[in-house]
């Protein structure tokens, strides 16, 4: 009897894990112009170049093909003119016409934030944007958090807060820093 | 009695809850990589997708592997141009020629030399040393797009077989591919890759001028703050529960590329880029390639022939076009194979720099051809086999009609023989050197890369040769799939082709030996993409994602075997 309830312990342990190896969450990224335009919501419209360079033109990193549909012919004077996003459709147009709707995270795409991070948060204006009406004197922590994570995510600020308390010890935490970082922690784009 | 049933509920939500089996199983691999090994298999796999399925039976499709096999000859199906000299159209013609390879007949193509910028020197068939052909693989269904996808992604349901072997990499570029052909991404092998772990393939565009850049770029160039802020980003960005795995992962990798001296590997991949743009350079050129560029090959001259000698008007045409230049070698000249020499380089670069170990490569077809004259295919009267008497040479086009497209439905003899046969001798070249460079790198175990490299040459399907001679369609049940490594003991071909196609589907019926499937004793049924997804799988050291599919090679102390060697030419 005890060796049959082994048994049947044993062979509900392998169903669980089974089941359990099975089961996968797959995390969807926002593509190019889902970054791209949170990027120039925190930044503003003065670091369209960076943000167009690194993320806009980049979709076989962060995916979504341009939409010839958000374009427009419009008759002008001169004949002509498209009126739309068309930034987003402008350089290669084939080969971002032909993106995939969905890319995941890899190297390459952790390499492009980090660099379009730096760049951003070492331009003055970008900076300057991103600061705008947060109290330099204050503690703004959620402040600036809230800059990338509008709403939810509060596990992920209530771990940073103690990350911060682990490191403020050692060193001061200034409104730049927390800029780069937040925009730094990738969790942002996921969807 | 109560107590013990209890007992046991108590015991089981307590093994439910801490899941011991699976913490087990999770942890075990992060104590010892030996608890995680889970075959031993190669390291890395390159796939090399002919997108477009051009016609491989002057390259590697034996359709001929021994003496006693019988082939029903096709004209349309030729290794090399007849040994005689051609002073005008219509001497031209064509000869099925073999070469000792091993114990098997290959196509003529492998008995010529390597070109001289290569390291080895001597035959072609140096490449066979180590390699094993599987013909005669029936996809079931045609179309480029199902069967390119199928290539690495047999079951639409499961994993690609580069997505598992990216979710198992430890490499900083799990997956890396390269578009080439004219194809869009998604409907290639590039877009059938599929993750269990929220790997992405990296695609580098064919139209980016340096593929380098292209993929270190984020590397590269850029602001960089202080080490000091650096640093502290970095330790809090890498405490515990502040990010996902994944994004740490990915994070990881990025630190490691960062870490490597990136303009130093620069410098590497643009003295590898230029070896093979020299390999690329001097083989399309050569013209002392045997029964393919060693003599002048004579334009069709309308003018000069009576009306029966317009019957080889087909060998000459391309596309809309029967090609009329008087020297048609000279299409060579300006000849470019979009993207190759980078592609060769940066497969060669991430490999030996243990960047990446999964590549896929989509390859373009030959371009920018040199052609000048010819007639227009709209006056040419297919049912009478003529022209019109007052047709005149017409100047051909930019664009398509100067491209040799590799799903060649609309190209004569000419143009599959001499522009794929170039094509193949470029390739084979610049293969030849990259096995080399594979076999010079050790690992500590004295093991070389080659060793431990699986390079996959794949197409969607293999080619009917059309009755009129004026080009091939889709056999679609007749692919074929060339396998090379170090791990290869030599050189075996296995599958059953029919000597001809009867009452099966095809295109045309009773077209001669092209490679149709066959069943095999060994599964009493023909070959499925499913085995050899299942022996790519096996060579690997990875479950198949088609397991009812079983394979036709294992792996025995580093060694893959077949575990066939059924090669006959069956009697439809």
């Amino acid at each position: 009897m005890r060796a049959l309830r082994t048994v049947f312990t044993l062979m509900m342990l392998f169903f669980n894990h089974v089941l359990w190896s099975q089961t996968q969450v797959q995390t969807r990224y926002g593509d190019r112009l889902f970054v791209g335009e949170l990027l120039l919501r925190v930044f503003g419209p003065d670091c369209k170049t960076i943000v167009e360079k690194e993320v806009f033109n980049k979709p076989h990193i962060f995916g979504g093909p341009c939409d010839p549909y958000s374009q427009r012919l419009v008759k002008v004077k001169e004949g002509y003119k498209t009126v739309g996003p068309r930034e987003k459709c402008s350089e290669s147009f084939f080969s971002q016409y032909r993106a995939d709707l969905i890319v995941e995270n890899s190297p390459l795409r952790s390499g492009a934030i980090a660099k379009v991070c730096q760049s951003l948060s070492q331009k003055k204006a970008c900076l300057n944007h991103a600061l705008k009406g947060i109290d330099k004197e204050k503690d703004s922590i959620e402040e600036i958090f809230r800059l990338f994570y509008p709403i939810g995510h509060e596990r992920l600020l209530g771990e940073f807060k103690m990350a911060f308390e682990d490191v403020s010890r050692k060193k001061s935490i200034d409104h730049k820093f927390l800029l780069k970082l937040f925009c730094q922690s990738e969790e942002w784009q996921i969807l | 009695m109560k107590k013990d049933r209890r007992d046991f509920l108590h015991m089981g939500a307590g093994f439910f809850a801490f899941n011991p089996v699976d913490f087990l199983a999770r942890n075990l691999c992060s104590l010892s990589e030996s608890f995680c090994d889970e075959s031993e298999g190669v390291e890395n796999y390159l796939l090399f997708h002919l997108a477009g399925a051009p016609p491989r039976w002057l390259f590697d499709s034996p359709l001929q592997p021994r003496k006693s096999d019988k082939r029903v000859a096709n004209p349309m199906i030729v290794t090399t141009f007849s040994e005689k000299e051609f002073n005008s159209s219509r001497d031209v013609e064509f000869e099925y020629r073999s070469t000792q390879v091993g114990k098997y007949l290959m196509p003529h193509l492998w008995s010529l030399p390597t070109s001289s910028s290569v390291t080895y020197q001597g035959q072609l068939s140096k490449l066979l040393d180590h390699a094993l052909i599987i013909r005669g693989t029936r996809m079931g269904v045609d179309g480029h797009s199902i069967n390119g996808r199928r290539l690495v992604a047999p079951n639409p349901n499961g994993p690609s077989i580069t997505g598992l072997l990216a979710d198992r990499s430890k490499k900083d570029l799990p997956a890396v591919g390269m578009t080439g052909s004219q194809y869009p991404v998604h409907v290639t092998s590039l877009g059938a890759f599929r993750s269990q772990k929220a790997n992405s393939l990296i695609l580098i565009s064919k139209k980016s001028p340096d593929y380098f850049q292209e993929l270190f770029h984020s590397f590269l160039e850029g602001a960089k703050g202080s080490q000091a802020e650096e640093e502290l980003v970095e330790a809090i960005l890498s405490r515990r529960d502040i990010l996902r795995p994944q994004t740490v992962k990915a994070r990881s990798q990025v630190k490691g590329l960062l870490k490597k001296d990136l303009e130093k590997l620069k410098a590497q991949y643009k003295k590898r880029f230029a070896k093979y743009e020299k390999i690329i350079l001097e083989s399309k050129l050569r013209r002392d390639l045997k029964g393919l560029t060693d003599k002048a090959i004579p334009g069709f001259e309308k003018e000069r022939l009576t009306h029966s000698d317009q019957d080889n008007a087909s060998f000459f045409l391309l596309d809309d076009y029967f090609l009329g230049d008087r020297d048609l070698r000279d299409a060579l000249l300006s000849m470019e194979l979009q993207g190759l020499a980078q592609q060769m380089a940066l497969t060669e670069f991430l490999v030996v720099n243990g960047l990446s170990q999964t590549i896929t490569i989509d390859l373009a077809n030959p371009t920018k051809l040199n052609l000048d004259s010819g007639y227009h295919l709209d006056d040419f009267d297919i049912k009478k086999k003529s022209f019109h008497h007052k047709t005149r040479q017409v100047k051909i086009k930019e664009g398509k009609p100067k491209t040799f497209t590799f799903d060649s439905h609309g190209s004569g003899l000419i143009a599959h023989h001499l522009f794929s046969g170039i094509f193949y001798y470029t390739f084979a070249n610049c293969l030849i050197e990259m096995t080399e460079t594979f076999k010079e790198a050790k690992d500590k175990g004295g093991k070389n890369l080659y060793q431990k490299t699986l390079i996959h040459l794949a197409s969607e399907f293999g080619r009917e040769p059309r009755p009129d001679l004026m080009g091939s369609e889709h056999g679609f049940n007749g692919q074929l799939n060339t396998f090379l490594s170090g791990a290869i003991r030599d050189f075996k071909i296995i599958g059953n082709i029919f000597d001809t196609n009867k009452g099966t589907p095809a295109t045309y019926y009773d077209i001669g030996t092209w490679g149709e499937g066959a069943p095999l004793d060994f599964f009493k049924r023909p070959l499925v993409y499913g085995n050899i997804a299942s022996s790519i799988c096996a060579m690997l050291g990875i479950p198949s994602p088609t397991p009812k599919d079983p394979p036709l090679v294992k792996v025995a102390q580093g060694q893959i075997e077949t575990l066939t060697e059924e090669c006959e030419n069956v009697i439809a």
